[in-house]
């Protein structure tokens, strides 16, 4: 799909992945943040939704959880460390993740910039499933009547970004409650479905978002077609 | 030219940030496009890159909070001189609309300034076109009119974050040291100088420098009283059961053990100021403890022959340790505030910790008292 205007010149190609491991995808958001710093490569906007794992921010690398870490480990879930900012954070299936590999520079956006786009993307999304989302003092993300739905952190280099924003469309919550999301602990989280009181289809999430992305940034954000995958989506 | 290596502009939101992590140390040879610094602000890491190859020297530690623009570090060629410390103050946004002259000479010169100001139309009355320009140059066109003066009243580096603590770094400090060196060149053994006597000296600066500094972290008893209580079982057979601080006290030992620092002769003391006992635990971690705990009740052995300190306190201040810490190089203390939040302190010499290991430090104290659980095994 494409959208906005087509003079502001930015343009983002967007990669839908489904369902991956992090390590996988962290693993591509490096190659494609050293490319694009590196000055080759195009901006790029990778949504996916990772199988259950804890990240750790650079700067909180011991696990802020609730429960000891052998708990988790029988979980089956693992602890990664990140270069992101932010306290720990969980990613699982029914969560929309989106990374932005950015040149912000080319864009002419600050980071903060930037940080509050990816929050009207969401807030963007929410009102289109008829939620009021809203920033708040407590952090950074999106909350709902005080819950926190998204959550942010991000990793800059060469004003190259990377990492972004995750949004609780129908996850498994009982894995939140094994950490203290973002060091806090006294954080309710939410999901879209919970909020809404239905189901909610993560394919049109993820149509809303790349719409609301290139709203707010003005862009032309393109969703790529991944090889291979063709024939396991939908015939529209 | 140095390059510097200053706190980006993320955007307009932004104020400051947190200088999370040197990557390389002082005096690196760092190469050009690498990660150095790593600066964190609400939610976003930023890796500062080197803008080119060189040595990098450390200009503010890891942990300090900087305004943007802020310079945190030169990168200088092999041989090259550092910058002077106003050429990198000039390169600074000025603090709020307040000129760069300012911080120059902040307490006595905001009123004295003031004063000169309100004399110089007077004096200056004959000229038409002076009297306006002409306070200005007083601070700023003058090529450092203050320096000497500057460096008397501060070091521009008071915490050479990682660096050896007592070696000369910028040229003030190297024209002191020179100084120094031909003022007093009877006592020194001459010029066959040799090593031991060399370190000997640095270290003699080194203790001339020391400072007391303070750092503290923010902590939840609230989750550590929880934790205690659930421990309460585990800790039974050894002693009475748990407080707080008797958990904050394993956790500030282990924390120590981890980053190496070795308990004097004495081993770690615990004082109790309202009560004025004290007793020492030759070592502090796991069967140790028990004695600990133990001789707590009994209240026993001197502290003045300890290395170190730690001292568990709920209500005091920590500043009020300062006399105990003629003898000792480490206080810990141990805040409450309102709702279930609090703070440990930490008091510590400067020539022990830079600053970023202290953060580590107390970091790891606060994960261990949050979570007790790590204690064991």
């Amino acid at each position: 799909m494409t959208t906005g205007p087509a003079d502001t010149g930015r343009s983002v190609a967007v990669y839908h992945l489904g369902t991956t491991s992090y390590g996988e995808v962290h693993r591509l958001q490096q190659r494609l943040q050293a490319a694009r710093r590196a000055g080759s490569g195009v901006d790029t906007l990778l949504l996916t939704e990772h199988r259950p794992v804890f990240t750790l921010g650079r700067s909180h690398p011991s696990p802020n959880l609730r429960v000891p870490e052998e708990t988790v480990r029988q979980y089956g879930i693992d602890i990664v460390p990140t270069e992101r900012g932010g306290d720990i954070t969980y990613h699982g299936p029914g969560q929309l993740v989106a990374y932005g590999i950015i040149a912000l520079k080319g864009w002419g956006l600050g980071v903060t910039e930037y940080v509050a786009g990816l929050e009207e993307t969401v807030i963007g999304v929410l009102a289109d499933w008829g939620l009021r989302g809203e920033r708040s003092e407590r952090g950074r993300g999106v909350w709902v009547e005080g819950r926190k739905i998204a959550s942010l952190g991000l990793n800059v280099r060469g004003w190259v970004t990377m990492h972004g924003v995750a949004l609780n469309v129908d996850p498994d919550l009982s894995h939140f409650e094994l950490i203290n999301p973002c060091g806090m602990s006294d954080v309710e989280v939410t999901t879209m479905a919970a909020e809404v009181g239905r189901q909610v289809a993560m394919d049109e999430v993820v149509e809303a978002f790349v719409f609301h992305f290139g709203r707010v940034f003005e862009c032309r954000a393109k969703l790529q077609p991944i090889p291979g995958r063709e024939k396991a989506r939908p015939a529209r | 030219m140095a390059a510097l290596v200053a706190v980006p502009d993320l955007g307009r939101e932004m104020v400051g940030g947190l200088v999370a992590e040197w990557y390389r140390p002082d005096g690196a040879e760092v190469e050009p496009g690498e990660a150095i610094c790593r600066l964190e602000c609400d939610y976003i890491a930023v890796d500062i890159e080197a803008e080119r190859g060189g040595i990098l020297r450390h200009r503010k530690p890891a942990g300090s909070i900087e305004r943007k623009g802020a310079v945190l570090g030169v990168i200088v060629a092999r041989g090259e001189p550092l910058p002077a410390e106003e050429e990198l103050r000039a390169a600074e946004p000025p603090p709020g609309a307040a000129p760069v002259a300012d911080d120059r000479h902040e307490g006595e010169a905001a009123i004295a300034p003031a004063g000169e100001a309100r004399q110089e139309p007077v004096e200056a009355l004959p000229e038409p076109g002076g009297p306006a320009p002409a306070p200005a140059p007083e601070g700023t066109v003058v090529p450092f009119p203050r320096r000497a003066e500057a460096a008397e009243r501060a070091e521009p580096l008071p915490e050479p974050g990682g660096a050896i603590p007592g070696l000369p770094l910028w040229e003030d400090e190297e024209q002191r040291a020179a100084a120094d060196a031909e003022a007093a060149p009877a006592q020194e053994p001459p010029p066959g100088d040799e090593q031991p006597a060399r370190f000997a000296r640095i270290a003699r600066e080194a203790a001339a420098q020391a400072e007391v500094l303070s750092a503290h972290v923010c902590v939840s008893w609230t989750r550590a009283a929880e934790a205690a209580e659930a421990l309460a079982d585990e800790w039974h057979p050894f002693g009475p059961r748990p407080r707080i601080e008797d958990l904050a006290l394993r956790a500030i030992a282990r924390a120590l053990a981890e980053a190496g620092v070795e308990p004097g002769p004495a081993g770690m003391v615990i004082v109790e100021p309202e009560s004025d006992r004290s007793f020492a635990v030759e070592a502090p971690l796991d069967e140790e403890f028990r004695r600990m705990v133990r001789a707590r009740i009994e209240g026993q052995a001197p502290f003045e022959r300890a290395d170190w300190v730690v001292v568990s306190l709920l209500p005091l201040g920590v500043e009020r340790l300062e006399p105990r810490l003629a003898g000792g190089r480490l206080a810990f203390g141990l805040g409450a505030g309102r709702d279930g939040s609090g703070t440990i302190t930490m008091r510590y010499d400067s020539t022990m910790f830079g600053e970023g290991d202290a953060g580590r430090v107390l970091a790891r104290v606060r994960s261990l008292v949050e979570n007790p659980y790590r204690l064991w095994g």
